[in-house]
């Protein structure tokens, strides 16, 4: 087990998340999902021991957090917050390099190779052409990749992200998700991500840590979803017999991008309707009785754009 | 990008040497060469004065700069500068109490001088003690900035005060102080003054790698196992050693050192910070020999040279920069 949770309760003065009994392994990819203010982010910085746990142990590469230095645990875990100041005057390649920064005791100039390193995450994220970039002037996806460009540059197994997707578009959002997901799975790295934007990153990760009531819950996506089942989109209908469904054929993780679509191009209420990818093509269908033909014609025809 | 930074280095460098040896050969009298080789030559005495001006220029170019860049990166405002700690104006209150209460005394003239930059050390010293008391108890470092207003202003207040009851002497040595003087430090001065600046730039030495560490914030900075009380204390001591010492023995010409990093980092990458540094050293040392001879010719204060030269060019830079 790489990460261990014995018994862990976190928080500041009283406690946020008590009691947790979890484990991660290396090549996982682990979505941390919960509303705001349960303590995501209290149980990050009590992972990076920032912030002292309340009680039990979080036991880091068979080592209890306490016990490692800060080095010690920056070899370990490499971190993307949500929010940090953004330092003017760096490009690209100046903060990326950062990665680089527990690796040297002064910092004053990188060796050939790791200057190769960068260049080389710079290609993988596609900032090539962003290399010499002030940080201000990149799109906010750009910058959120530069961010994450950094934390794989620390080269340590564990990277945590808080929130990487919040302000970004959809298709950012997947572009990162997808790369999350690489990283885990091409270099065996072990990745912690939270996102309120659950119904996106769900599809992207093996296991789910979802907090609700001081408690955590955790386990495989699936799992997860079938014994909660305010995370599962609520099934409020069937398929109607008489209703053609409009063929679209998408990529699974595109539910969201399709749900969020609707929601700007139909006006009318979404809830009522449900949505399903059976063998390639998105079944629609509405709770029956009321709701009738016209109205699947009107999202047929917003999906025939689509296509 | 190396290359850049090398060449930028030597260009420095050549201008330092011509610079020093204007400054040299600057002055009421012409000098020989030998003048400042042997000492018994008939103007040796005038040649280890002017020794001893480059030299004093030459630790003020160092030390001032290395001050505000240091504390520019710490705030991360390029508004901050060694004057931001109430470090000059400490040392300003301390210079006028030993001004107008030592009319009565009647001390050695060599003494008088010692003493007045000793006040004023000991004011800055002081000042940086309440500082770091202070400091720990409050975490966010804006309140630094606000204490340092507050200083500045409170000691501002009580030299009024002085000045408004103090005699026409005691007035007039403490403002030819508060303009800068360039040519009246003695070698063991110089002595005393590199040991303070050594000692701070052992310190600045120390601080910087923390400090690009600090630079995407304190969350990441403890992520990469930065010690922000430690560098906060650091950068305190660090700032008032090297602002103080030359404060005392020249008199406030701070103003460089908000506008040297500044410079630095228009010509060269200012995300690395070693680099800046030893930019902020050279291109100080190049600015200050340069002040000291126009002053020298205009026989106008340094401190009035600094900001009659230094606020158009910088103006300059900015609006062709935008």
């Amino acid at each position: 087990m790489f990460l261990e949770l014995k018994n862990t309760t976190i928080g500041y003065q009283s406690s946020l998340i008590s009691e947790v009994y979890t484990s991660l392994e290396l090549g996982e990819i682990c979505l941390m999902i919960g509303n705001n203010g349960v303590g995501k982010t209290t149980l990050i910085k009590s992972i990076l021991h920032q912030i002292p746990v309340l009680s039990g142990e979080i036991i880091l590469n068979g080592k209890n957090i306490r016990k490692l230095s800060v080095k010690e645990i920056a070899e370990q875990i490499a971190i993307v917050f949500s929010k940090s100041q953004i330092p003017q005057n760096y490009t690209t390649t100046d903060l990326i390099s950062l990665g680089k920064y527990i690796h040297y005791p002064y910092y004053f100039e990188l060796l050939e190779q790791d200057k190769n390193e960068v260049d080389s995450i710079i290609e993988e994220l596609g900032l090539r052409q962003y290399k010499d970039v002030q940080l201000s002037q990149l799109s906010d996806g750009n910058l959120q990749k530069a961010f994450i460009g950094r934390a794989i540059a620390q080269n340590s197994p564990f990277i945590i992200l808080d929130e990487p997707t919040t302000h970004l578009d959809e298709e950012n959002k997947i572009t990162i998700l997808q790369l999350l997901r690489k990283l885990a799975k091409e270099q065996n790295k072990f990745i912690l991500f939270s996102s309120h934007d659950w119904r996106l990153a769900k599809e992207f990760s093996d296991k789910i840590w979802y907090i609700k009531n001081e408690k955590l819950h955790s386990g495989i996506t699936e799992d997860v979803l079938l014994q909660h089942s305010e995370l599962v989109q609520p099934k409020l209908f069937h398929l109607d017999g008489d209703f053609l469904p409009p063929n679209i054929s998408a990529p699974k993780f595109q539910t969201e991008m399709l749900y969020s679509f609707l929601q700007k191009n139909y006006k009318k209420n979404l809830s009522d309707l449900n949505f399903e990818f059976i063998d390639g093509f998105w079944m629609i269908s509405a709770s029956g009785f009321q709701q009738k033909a016209d109205n699947f014609k009107e999202i047929a025809s917003i999906l025939e754009n689509l296509r | 990008m190396e290359k850049k930074f090398k060449i930028i280095c030597l260009f420095l460098f050549i201008g330092i040497l011509v610079s020093v040896v204007i400054n040299l050969n600057t002055g009421f009298l012409k000098l020989n060469f030998s003048d400042f080789f042997s000492s018994g030559s008939a103007h040796s005495e005038i040649a280890q004065l002017r020794i001893n001006r480059i030299l004093v220029m030459l630790l003020a170019g160092i030390s001032i700069p290395t001050s505000g860049f240091l504390l520019q990166e710490y705030f991360q405002n390029p508004l901050a500068g060694p004057s931001v700690l109430g470090i000059t104006s400490a040392a300003s209150l301390a210079v006028a109490f030993y001004i107008f209460f030592s009319q009565d005394f009647l001390l050695p003239e060599f003494l008088q001088n010692s003493f007045l930059s000793f006040s004023a050390i000991v004011g800055s010293l002081v000042l940086m003690f309440i500082l770091i008391g202070f400091s720990g108890r409050f975490q966010d470092k804006s309140f630094l900035i606000i204490f340092g207003f507050l200083i500045s202003a409170l000691a501002g207040a009580v030299v009024s005060i002085l000045q408004f009851y103090a005699d026409n002497q005691s007035l007039k040595n403490y403002i030819l102080w508060s303009f800068g003087a360039n040519n009246m430090v003695s070698s063991n001065q110089i002595i005393i003054l590199s040991l303070l600046i050594f000692a701070g730039l052992i310190l600045s030495f120390k601080s910087i790698k923390p400090l690009i560490g600090n630079s995407l914030g304190s969350s990441y900075a403890q992520s990469f196992g930065v010690n922000l009380n430690a560098l906060k204390y650091l950068i305190i001591i660090a700032s008032s050693l090297l602002s103080a010492s030359v404060t005392a023995f020249l008199g406030p010409v701070l103003f460089i050192g908000i506008v040297v990093p500044h410079f630095c980092r228009m010509i060269y990458n200012p995300a690395k910070l070693w680099q800046q540094w030893i930019l902020n050293m050279i291109l100080g040392i190049l600015i200050m020999e340069t002040f000291s001879v126009i002053s020298e010719i205009s026989q106008l204060p340094l401190n009035v040279i600094t900001s009659l030269f230094g606020i158009p060019v910088i103006l300059t830079m900015i609006m062709k920069k935008r």
